[in-house]
């Protein structure tokens, strides 16, 4: 298990650097510069992250080294596949998280309390972050047959693309059941985006069925990884 | 011959079709465009490619780059044309001759035919003589990437951070000027224009020149780059974080903030009005009731300016016709309005009732000595008549308040709280201003008994043009095809015209447009300082732009000011100044007057 992980570790490490290095630079110079509004600029680093981090993420894992050809050769060690999976899964949420919480801490220093309350701007990357490490399990459990990175990341963002609609659904018609919008990860951004008077689905709720359906994604991906072994 | 001949044949065969996809883009589609200009409204066919062409031209130059060498590099084709008794740099110099021509034509013959239909636009005719060149550095570059990396796809991400790296590197780095695409455009504008273009065609000669023989370097020992990942990403990351760097350094906030007020929340500053020492700061807030109505709330604070820094009083919340008193005011210039001299709590103002029979009227507001309310007043001076394009121009001089628009009503304020009307007889007065800020003559309005100063304040009381009589600086802002501000200086005053020369022009860059602000709503000027305050609904993106008018380069940006809700700014004596938005800054002087 452990060298499963420092060969995951060996080959991703470098997207979580350049991950942190480019979002985290990206805030620093807009908060810096002050060429946007801080809340705009936190905004636009924040959508940047959940909408780009799970694809590079994703893509990288099981896609990846199936077109590398590597995938067999992992999938016949005396290792389980559900096993190869969670690790893979750690590093990819590592690979989601780390950027994130990087810019968080860069636009915290710069701009903390300047023109956004420190408290909102926190909040705003925890919800962005959760929204991406959602968006993750989505799309690493559905490209997870997929044989090149390059069809993976076509499918993660026709992913992306279906669940902002399904997240927007109740902005252009209130009377959309609330649980749809739950199904989305995207609904957790959803006091941010949306008008005040659309109340948004509580947190808790939509962490839950987020809980849920990654729960049930990643059961499958599992025994998709396991039936492709066999 | 007979081998350069082949050659010639074989690139021409395999890369032409590159040549009718480019001219069907870049001319058939805008052809398209025209006809059906011509049937719908303009009755004439006019063709506009150029904005196809400075967008994507360079792109296709570098598409077809990559496709030339890629598609005979790959394993077997490469070695097997080795193999033919054909030198190597023979062989990609043809290649490079074919696709630069026809990457060059696909650029050139579209302009030419807009030139050609009547667009003679100064900037068009210049830009046939420097595109040429830039389509050459931009085709260069994507064919030693091509010639170094082998692989179509990559080869072109690479080529890709190459085109914005030339796009945008010279704008952060001063050196790199020579080759600083964003200036081409406006380069009619500039001194010297034909230097710097002579100096641009240069520059890209010269990166065509390197980038051709590193593409023939690598080709002729076989040189490569294993493009990864990590190199594509890298690469795109790498041009990502330049170009935003350079918005930052273009654009970024550069006005030291000495000192921030903070607002509470929803507050936005709408003006601010300041004698250099005291003063009254009025915000705006929006609140919206239970049943969902919207109204404007307005507030009042003292401002005074001490040794420690800027302080603001309590709030006091205006209503009535108080509030209706400041919000005219704090519509500041746009709202044409007299005040009339040694009065500075009276004004008035010119409206028109358009769904009325252009009714005109004059409405006259007075504050009174304890500032607790205001008296209101109208007086209907004129209905029917030809429909008024603008709000009248309001002059006071002396005891005497002239209202001009199609009439001209004179009144009588001795008593500036009841004007008296004294006469009302049909007047004309359409002014024309110079285009593209050069020199030119203003007629004045014949006013019987306004002077020529007072006359040329009438004149230029308009929405986009702002007078600033102690500095004699007329400024005109204009949004057509981007935001725009130009600056005249009176240089002769008569009874009948005033003479103004240009000081110069400002056209906002397309990174300005990308990341900056609306059009310019208004304008003020202090010691030479111009400050462009922007539209201030645009709470995202927001920033003022500061031009120092007495510096080798007037019309140049000296300094930027970046914060939501912008919407007032009050130059101080000492060149600092205030800007409110939705919190109050005290800022200083731009940190390099030219």
């Amino acid at each position: 298990m452990r060298k499963l992980i420092w060969k995951e570790w060996n080959e991703q490490s470098w997207k979580l650097a350049f991950g942190s290095v480019v979002l985290a630079a990206l805030a620093f110079i807009g908060l810096r510069s002050r060429i946007l509004a801080d809340e705009t600029m936190v905004m636009w680093v924040c959508f940047l992250g959940f909408s780009l981090l799970p694809i590079l993420a994703s893509t990288g894992l099981v896609p990846a080294e199936r077109s590398d050809g590597t995938l067999e050769a992992l999938l016949s060690l005396p290792v389980t596949p559900r096993r190869i999976l969670a690790v893979k899964t750690a590093i990819g949420l590592l690979l989601v998280a780390g950027p994130m919480i990087a810019a968080a801490i860069v636009s915290v220093a710069l701009a903390g309390n300047r023109e956004m309350d420190l408290a909102a701007m926190v909040i705003l990357y925890a919800r962005s972050m959760l929204t991406a490490l959602s968006l993750f399990i989505w799309m690493m459990a559905l490209t997870i047959r997929l044989p090149s990175e390059a069809r993976a990341a076509m499918l993660a963002l026709g992913v992306l693309i279906l669940l902002a609609f399904i997240a927007s659904a109740r902005l252009v018609n209130p009377q959309v059941p609330m649980i749809v919008a739950e199904l989305s990860p995207l609904s957790f951004i959803h006091d941010v985006v949306a008008d005040q008077k659309i109340p948004a689905p509580p947190l808790l709720a939509i962490v839950g069925v987020q809980l849920g359906i990654a729960a049930v994604l990643w059961t499958w991906a599992s025994r998709s990884l396991a039936n492709g072994a066999n | 011959m007979g081998q350069l001949k082949s050659l010639l044949w074989k690139e021409w065969r395999e890369t032409r079709i590159f040549l009718w996809i480019g001219l069907g883009i870049f001319l058939g589609l805008p052809c398209v465009g025209g006809l059906e200009n011509t049937f719908q409204s303009a009755h004439r066919f006019d063709i506009f490619a150029s904005p196809w062409v400075f967008m994507f031209g360079g792109v296709f130059a570098m598409f077809v780059a990559v496709a030339t060498t890629c598609r005979d590099l790959v394993i077997g084709i490469e070695e097997f044309w080795r193999s033919r008794p054909v030198g190597v740099v023979r062989w990609f110099l043809m290649k490079y001759a074919v696709g630069l021509a026809i990457s060059v034509t696909v650029c050139v013959v579209p302009l030419v035919v807009e030139w050609m239909l009547g667009s003679r636009d100064s900037e068009l005719t210049l830009a046939l003589a420097w595109m040429p060149f830039l389509c050459a550095a931009l085709y260069s570059v994507a064919f030693a990437a091509g010639c170094l990396i082998r692989r179509p796809a990559h080869a072109a991400m690479l080529a890709l951070a190459g085109l914005l790296l030339i796009y945008f590197l010279p704008l952060v780095v001063p050196p790199l000027w020579i080759v600083n695409t964003m200036a081409m455009f406006d380069v009619g504008f500039r001194d010297g224009a034909v230097f710097i273009i002579v100096s641009f065609a240069l520059g890209m000669a010269g990166i065509a020149v390197v980038m051709l023989a590193l593409g023939i370097a690598a080709v002729r020992y076989r040189w490569r780059i294993d493009a990864g990942r990590r190199l594509m990403y890298g690469a795109v990351g790498a041009v990502l974080l330049i170009i935003f760097a350079t918005a930052g350094y273009q654009l970024g906030t550069n006005l030291p903030v000495l000192q921030e007020v903070h607002l509470p929340d929803g507050e936005t500053v709408a003006n601010i009005r300041f004698d250099g020492q005291r003063g009254t700061v009025v915000t705006t807030q929006l609140v919206v009731d239970d049943l969902g109505r919207e109204s404007i709330v307005i507030r009042l604070r003292s401002l005074d300016l001490t040794p420690a820094g800027i302080q603001l009083g309590e709030p006091r919340k205006v209503v009535g016709r108080l509030a209706g008193y400041y919000w005219n005011w704090a519509q500041k210039e746009r709202v044409p309005r007299a005040t009339p001299p040694g009065n500075p709590d009276v004004f008035y103002t010119a409206s028109i009732d358009w769904w009325a029979d252009n009714e005109c009227w004059l409405g006259t507001y007075s504050l009174r000595a304890d500032k607790s309310a205001v008296d209101y007043s109208e007086i209907k001076l004129w209905s029917g008549g030809p429909a008024e394009v603008r709000t009248p121009r309001i002059q006071a001089s002396g005891d005497r308040l002239y209202v001009m628009g199609s009439q001209l009503a004179t009144f009588d304020i001795t008593n500036p709280t009841a004007p008296r009307l004294i006469s009302c007889v049909a007047f004309s007065f359409h002014p024309r201003y110079g285009a593209d800020a050069t020199a030119f003559s203003l007629t004045l309005p014949g006013v019987p008994g306004l002077p020529a100063e007072g006359r040329l304040r009438a004149a230029t009381q308009t929405p986009d043009d702002y007078y600033f009589p102690d500095d004699r600086v007329l400024c005109e802002d204009s949004d057509a095809g981007g935001s725009q501000v130009a600056a005249w200086r009176l240089s002769k005053l008569t009874d009948n015209v005033a003479v103004f020369q240009p000081i110069g022009q400002w056209k906002e860059t397309f990174l300005e447009e990308l990341f900056g602000a609306e059009t310019v709503e208004s304008m003020t000027l202090r010691d030479g300082l111009l400050y462009a305050v922007p539209w201030h609904h645009s709470a995202a993106k927001n920033f003022v732009t500061v031009f120092d008018l007495r510096g080798p380069h007037p019309l140049s940006p000296a300094g930027h000011f970046g914060a939501p809700g912008i919407s007032a700014v009050c130059p101080l004596p000492d060149g600092r100044a205030l800007i409110g938005g939705n919190q109050l800054w005290l800022v200083g002087p731009p940190p390099t007057r030219h």
